[in-house]
């Protein structure tokens, strides 16, 4: 688990797999997000089943992104503009894996950052982007106050258009003891906070987390759905503190789709209603790991109960 | 209640030529007193706030200073200490402004009361708090200064006959004419003397009063208190607001919020803080954690708070008054049109879109402001009050030598 070269004290991770890779504009503008940084981060891309052709098309997008922006030209008609990256090129380490669960992935980058000694991991999902000064403000908050976990507002867009806020209820009157901070009451009443974009402090996640031949795992890899939920449960559970940085950092891109791939943490709202070929999942399924969650939590360990129809 | 200030003249050599000599003498070795008539207001108020602070760099620079106030009368208090010794008594509200930020504890208070029912001067005065003060008939001589706040032509008429020097300081533009009786000017009580506490104040009284002699008096934003918090998680996202102007003030506030809050509902984590009845310092540190101070006071005449959130990094989104025409720019605020809810309703939406997405995070931002506030230091107020009165004295001397 050896990343290529550490330049900086963030370690961010992203999956790719074909489908991202093809929608050629989304990956790119992805990628520029993370290049533009004001604050730097390093990051390590994974990615399975993908061609030297893909594998090529991903590291020439790494190397040089470009940004595609919707403008008016005088006639008020949509026009389309590239902008090339100029910079610093992006620090970034390949990794092919057999993984495509979201909370394999997770832990798999989580244990890239502590193996090679990051301060910070992050995760981010193919074709979803960030603001650029998010980590530059992440860093500074992390530097000010003494809390594990910094969650961005996450601007949520569905087939392109800004439906809701994520991540911004601890900010609400009367829901969170200490504003700003997600506690287990809030937590437990709704299931409000995401983990893309978020910024992990790797060694008091580490302490707390199940630790199996040197292999950390953060979130429980055998469950289902709510892994994110539970973890984050877990994690206010054994006293971590998390907080919402008031400020849009990450911008959650979903579409309509009919098919659910467990590699990504967006959960699809018409996910009981898809065949199980597709990814679909029961009702009742759901309803068992949203329970399992909330159960679960109590135990540093995977007890790895699984739904039984 | 109150009654007429009376003024003497010099004792001493009855000569006229001696008499001038030693008034002019004590004008020129500041023994002579500047009065301030304050309004007992004990609520937090710019205006007062800037009388005081003008009473506190006058006494600093070696002035006699005394504040001048007329107490009101509370009834309730009274009712209840007339019925216990069964005879009216009065019992009355002290002028206590302890919101201040700075100590005034060595400028005299002096409360002037009129007569009791028995046509007698009353000698002593209760207060609500329970303690008392002996009045005093205070002597206003022809070196003397009062300093009258612009909304009150009484004090001015009780002082019309009165040879010292009065000068009118008008920190407001409405109540100027709405207090005056149609027809009246400043003039008409031998007032010329004025000083405005911004452009905007000077540019009206020349086009309603032409021929006063208006001095410029610079205000000042005091950054112990006002500052930008050192942390950036000090900053919340809080909307700060007031309503000090009354109740029609405090419906068109919510109506702004209420209206922000139906066309944005994304926002619905931004909390609204009032920052009302505060001493100075609980102020400052409130509208410092605040992310955007929501300012909706239309008839500011000049208008403090826009500057003390910028100097706080708190970024303004406010009507445009009047008042405040000599510091509103492109740069420093988001300024709607002035009374318009719906203008203001939009631009704090924007500006609340603007911060989330961290485009009011620029440095270049706070610059900004910081430019708009260098014409507001306390090193700048303190000489143009010192500049102004030093000026008055010799005004005053070259008056009296002319009519010799």
């Amino acid at each position: 688990m050896k990343i290529k070269e550490k330049n900086n004290d963030i370690l961010l991770s992203i999956y790719v797999d074909s489908e991202g890779l093809s929608k050629t504009k989304e990956f790119n503008n992805c990628i520029y997000s993370i290049a533009k940084q004001n604050k730097p981060v390093d990051l390590v891309v994974f990615y399975s089943n993908l061609s030297k052709d893909e594998i090529n098309k991903l590291s020439s997008t790494l190397d040089s992104p470009v940004l595609s922006l919707i403008k008016s030209d005088e006639k008020g008609k949509p026009t389309e503009e590239k902008v090339s990256f100029e910079g610093n090129k992006l620090n970034y380490t390949l990794v092919e894996t057999e993984c495509e669960s979201f909370s394999k992935l997770f832990n798999l980058g989580f244990n890239y950052a502590a193996s090679n000694d990051y301060k910070f991991y992050s995760i981010a999902e193919q074709g979803d982007a960030f603001a650029i000064h998010w980590f530059e403000r992440a860093s500074k908050f992390a530097s000010e106050e003494e809390n594990h976990i910094f969650l961005p507002l996450i601007r949520n867009t569905m087939n392109g258009s800004h439906v809701s806020m994520l991540n911004e209820a601890s900010w609400v009157e009367g829901m969170s003891e200490e504003a700003g901070i997600t506690d287990i009451n809030l937590l437990l009443r709704f299931n409000a906070i995401n983990p893309l974009g978020g910024v992990y402090d790797v060694e008091s996640i580490s302490e707390i987390s199940e630790e199996k031949e040197g292999f950390f795992k953060p979130m429980k890899e055998s469950m289902k759905l709510t892994n994110a939920y539970e973890f984050f449960l877990r994690m206010i559970y054994e006293d971590l503190k998390i907080k919402t940085i008031d400020r849009v950092g990450y911008e959650l891109k979903a579409y309509s789709s009919e098919v659910y791939n467990e590699s990504s943490s967006k959960i699809p709202s018409n996910l009981a209603s898809m065949p199980s070929d597709k990814g679909g999942v029961s009702q009742d399924e759901i309803n068992f790991y949203q329970d399992l969650a909330k159960k679960e939590y109590f135990f540093v360990e995977d007890r790895c109960l699984v739904f039984e129809s | 209640m109150a009654e007429k200030i009376e003024t003497t003249t010099v004792n001493g050599d009855n000569s006229v030529d001696a008499r001038v000599a030693d008034i002019v003498r004590k004008l020129e070795s500041k023994g002579f007193t500047i009065y301030f008539y304050a309004p007992t207001m004990n609520v937090a108020s710019g205006g007062v706030g800037v009388l005081f602070k003008q009473a506190r760099i006058l006494k600093d620079a070696g002035y006699n200073v005394k504040i001048i106030f007329e107490p009101k009368v509370n009834e309730k208090a009274s009712y209840e200490a007339s019925m216990q010794v069964k005879s009216k008594v009065f019992v009355f509200e002290k002028l206590n402004p302890e919101w201040l930020e700075f100590d005034f504890s060595d400028i005299p208070l002096v409360p002037q009361v009129g007569t009791d029912e028995s046509g007698n001067r009353i000698s002593k005065i209760n207060y609500t708090d329970g303690t008392s003060q002996k009045t005093e008939q205070i002597a206003i001589s022809v070196e003397d200064m009062v300093v009258i706040p612009e909304g009150f032509p009484n004090i001015m008429q009780q002082l019309a006959q009165s040879p010292c020097k009065k000068i009118v300081l008008a920190q407001s533009w409405i109540y100027v004419l709405n207090s005056l009786k149609p027809g009246s000017i400043w003039q008409s009580y031998g007032i010329t003397d004025v000083i405005s506490v911004s452009d905007a104040i000077t540019e009206y009284l020349n086009s309603i009063m032409p021929g006063l002699k208006i001095k410029q008096y610079s205000q000042s934003i005091n950054r112990d208190i006002f500052n930008v918090p050192e942390r950036v998680s000090d900053k919340l996202p809080l909307i700060g607001y007031s309503c000090n102007r009354g109740r029609e003030q405090r419906m068109k506030t919510f109506n702004v919020i209420r209206n922000f809050q139906q066309w944005n509902p994304m926002a619905n984590y931004f909390r609204f803080v009032e920052l009302s009845d505060l001493s100075r310092e609980e102020y400052a540190e409130k509208l410092k954690s605040c992310s955007l101070l929501l300012s909706t006071d239309e008839i500011a005449g000049f208008g403090t708070a826009p500057l003390e959130a910028m100097a706080s990094g708190t970024h303004v989104v406010s009507w445009a008054p009047y008042g405040g025409k000599e510091y509103i720019n492109e740069n420093n605020g988001f300024w709607a049109a002035n009374g318009d809810i719906f203008n203001l309703s939009e631009y704090l939406g924007l500006a609340v879109d603007k911060l989330v997405n961290g485009e009011l995070d620029n440095p270049e931002i706070q610059k900004s402001y910081e430019e708009t506030l260098s014409k507001y230091t306390s090193e700048g107020e303190r000489k143009s009050v010192i500049d102004m009165f030093e000026q008055y004295a010799k005004e005053r001397v070259e008056e009296l030598k002319s009519k010799v």
